[in-house]
């Protein structure tokens, strides 16, 4: 392609459109891996349907209901964000340093419903999504459309160009 | 100063080059969003870091591509290099204030606060008002070489002044802040250093893109100004 | 023409203008005052959290008065096609440079000068036991903040928003003088011995030093383009 010569309106849709496409495709790859490792599912609905597995549970640990022992494990009430229902959890896995009193965190582990108690084994930090989302679509959608409009206007200008006759009389 | 052939063969190059970032990029956001594990304190907030980083080397890109078509302009006159200095100040705007915003979003969940007096997010919102200072110094300027050399003026004291900015502030906030939160010492674990590897080559290779494609345009803005006002002037091409 | 024969020569026109017409001295002192008076109503604190903001004050006082005069610096220079002539002229342009500045460090000066007497007046401020140290930051910071405003002064002048640009320029740019100058009054006035406030002091020097090399060295292609 010579300098002077430009690519067609066409070519650029079709790039953007396949760049847009990809876009797609990892969104939802993410939001598979999302809904795998990271989802989490508030108290209360917890409490009523009483699944059965491995789950996920969101929620804060209740003021001074940590009791933390020598190995690691501990026993705490988990209060819903709303703080209305409360589950007594038994935490035994490794010491944790994100364990501490009023902190929001996310456990993994199997619910028991005749002792009404959550054996957690895994601790992580709450997801905070919003925010990653909301970062990413500011970083990446104007990225996307300040490129696209740079090389369609790219196009438009050279045709302008070439269309343009000084001295023509009108 | 740049032949005709030589910018033919950067017009190509720019075409490989944009092709690797979005490869890049790819490879980066995919590593990034669906493969790296989620950070031990931080949690999934981690991943903002990989547009945040990017960007705001991207805008240090741009700020040091100012600087040198500006030296570079002062002494060889060339406008196409001017035209180059306006698109690199055009697209430094852009990533300067994408990477303020992202980083203001890390920084609410992490530090639960919106904004801090960081030395360094202070240096990048002085950045951002240089810069636009300079756009709008290039608007009101009326004539062609005139507005070139004052924009290049303006962007050397600017890149001068910069580090002292930083500096000051870093000495004003250690006097008053303390150091409990830090923009540094984000320690990083090996699967989550590779999709920021990724992340910053393919944006720093897409600013470059860009720049090309912005500088381009600029030039075929005046080309087509020279143009409907009768005269292709020398000045100009 | 030799070089100081020329800084001399434009000090001197600037300073025998300012002399006789008095009309920018008279403007910024009066501007300088209004805006202290303004900031004496807009904080509604006790007498010594006012006197904890004291340093912050000044220098914001004087900062805003700086901006209206630095921009008009080469306001006269656009009459009657001055800054071609200038631009013509076979003097080496630094030196317009330098005696513009040294101008209008001048003019800051003498209202700095008058202005502190008002200020220990109006807040209670003890600044008799420290002259020599609020003097030494006040030339300093005033050099700086005049350094960045004749070369952006110039810049703008012949722009039809002037007014607006000049501020948008300066102001980013002009950071670490306030910082310098806050930090250091605010330790001249504290009682502070010189050793704990010495830093900001070369802090503002280190500015100084930059800035006007580098905008000396600028000049000359802003008038020879």
């Amino acid at each position: 392609m010579k300098l002077g010569e430009t690519q067609s309106l066409r070519a650029i849709y079709v790039r953007w459109a396949v760049i847009v496409i990809i876009a797609g495709v990892l969104t939802v790859l993410a939001v598979f891996r999302y809904n795998r490792e990271v989802f989490a599912i508030p108290i209360e609905t917890l409490l009523r349907n009483k699944p059965d597995g491995i789950v996920r549970i969101l929620g804060q640990v209740s003021a001074g209901t940590l009791v933390k022992k020598g190995d690691g494990s501990a026993f705490f009430y988990l209060s819903s964000e709303r703080k209305q229902t409360e589950v007594s959890v038994l935490y035994t896995g490794k010491p944790d340093d994100n364990l501490r009193d009023a902190k929001a965190l996310v456990l993994t582990g199997f619910f028991d419903p005749d002792q009404m108690q959550f054996a957690a084994q895994k601790i992580s930090p709450i997801p905070n999504s919003g925010f990653v989302v909301s970062a990413y679509l500011i970083a990446l959608l104007p990225l996307i459309l300040f490129l696209f409009s740079m090389e369609r206007n790219l196009i438009r200008l050279s045709v302008l160009i070439k269309e343009e006759r000084p001295y023509q009389k009108g | 100063m740049i032949s005709q052939s030589l910018r033919g063969k950067l017009w190509k190059l720019n075409g490989a080059i944009g092709i690797v970032s979005g490869i890049c990029i790819f490879i980066g956001l995919f590593l990034g969003l669906v493969v790296a594990p989620a950070d031990y304190y931080q949690g999934e907030v981690f991943r903002i870091m990989y547009v945040h980083v990017p960007f705001a080397k991207a805008a240090l890109l741009s700020y040091c591509t100012l600087f040198i078509g500006s030296c570079l302009y002062l002494w060889k006159k060339d406008l196409i290099v001017d035209n180059l200095c306006h698109a690199s100040a055009g697209v430094g705007i852009f990533f300067t204030s994408i990477a303020l915003i992202t980083g203001s979003i890390w920084a609410k969940p992490t530090w639960n606060t919106w904004w801090t007096w960081d030395p360094r997010l202070v240096s990048f919102a002085i950045l951002l008002l240089i810069l636009i200072g300079y756009l709008m110094l290039r608007t009101f300027v009326d004539d062609r070489k005139r507005e070139a050399t004052y924009a290049a003026v303006l962007a050397i004291i600017g890149f001068v002044d910069l580090p002292i900015v930083y500096f000051s502030v870093e000495w004003w906030r250690t006097l008053h802040q303390p150091m409990s939160i830090s923009t540094r010492g984000v320690s990083i674990a090996p699967g989550m250093l590779m999709p920021l590897i990724f992340m910053v080559i393919g944006i720093s290779l897409l600013f470059s893109y860009m720049l090309m494609i912005r500088t381009q345009m600029l030039y075929l803005q005046h080309l087509l100004e020279a143009k409907q006002g009768g005269l292709l002037s020398e000045e100009v091409l | 023409m030799p070089f100081f024969d020329v800084v001399k020569l434009i000090l001197w026109k600037d300073v025998l203008a300012e002399v006789r017409s008095r009309e920018t001295i008279s403007s910024l002192f009066f501007f300088a005052l209004n805006v202290i008076l303004i900031f004496s109503f807009s904080f509604s604190v006790g007498q010594d959290v006012m006197l904890a903001l004291m340093p912050g004050l000044i220098w914001v006082a004087f900062g805003f008065t700086s901006i209206l005069g630095l921009g008009k610096s080469f306001l006269s220079e656009t009459h009657n096609d001055c800054l071609a002539y200038l631009q013509i002229a076979p003097v080496p342009k630094g030196a317009i440079y330098l005696g513009k500045l040294c101008g209008n460090v001048l003019l800051m000066l003498v209202v700095e000068i008058v202005l502190y007497p008002l200020f220990m007046i109006f807040f209670n401020l003890n600044i008799l036991v420290k002259i020599p140290s609020v003097l030494l930051i006040s030339f300093l910071a005033t050099v700086g903040l005049s350094a960045l405003g004749t070369l952006f002064s110039i810049l703008t002048v012949q722009l039809r928003s002037r007014e607006v640009m000049f501020p948008l320029l300066l102001l980013p740019l002009s950071v670490p003088v306030f910082i310098g100058a806050v930090e250091a009054t605010q330790g001249a006035l504290g009682g502070e011995p010189y050793f704990a406030y010495r830093h900001w002091v070369e802090l503002l020097f280190v500015f100084d030093m930059i800035i006007t090399i580098a905008s000396f060295w600028m000049f000359e292609y802003i008038l020879d383009y």
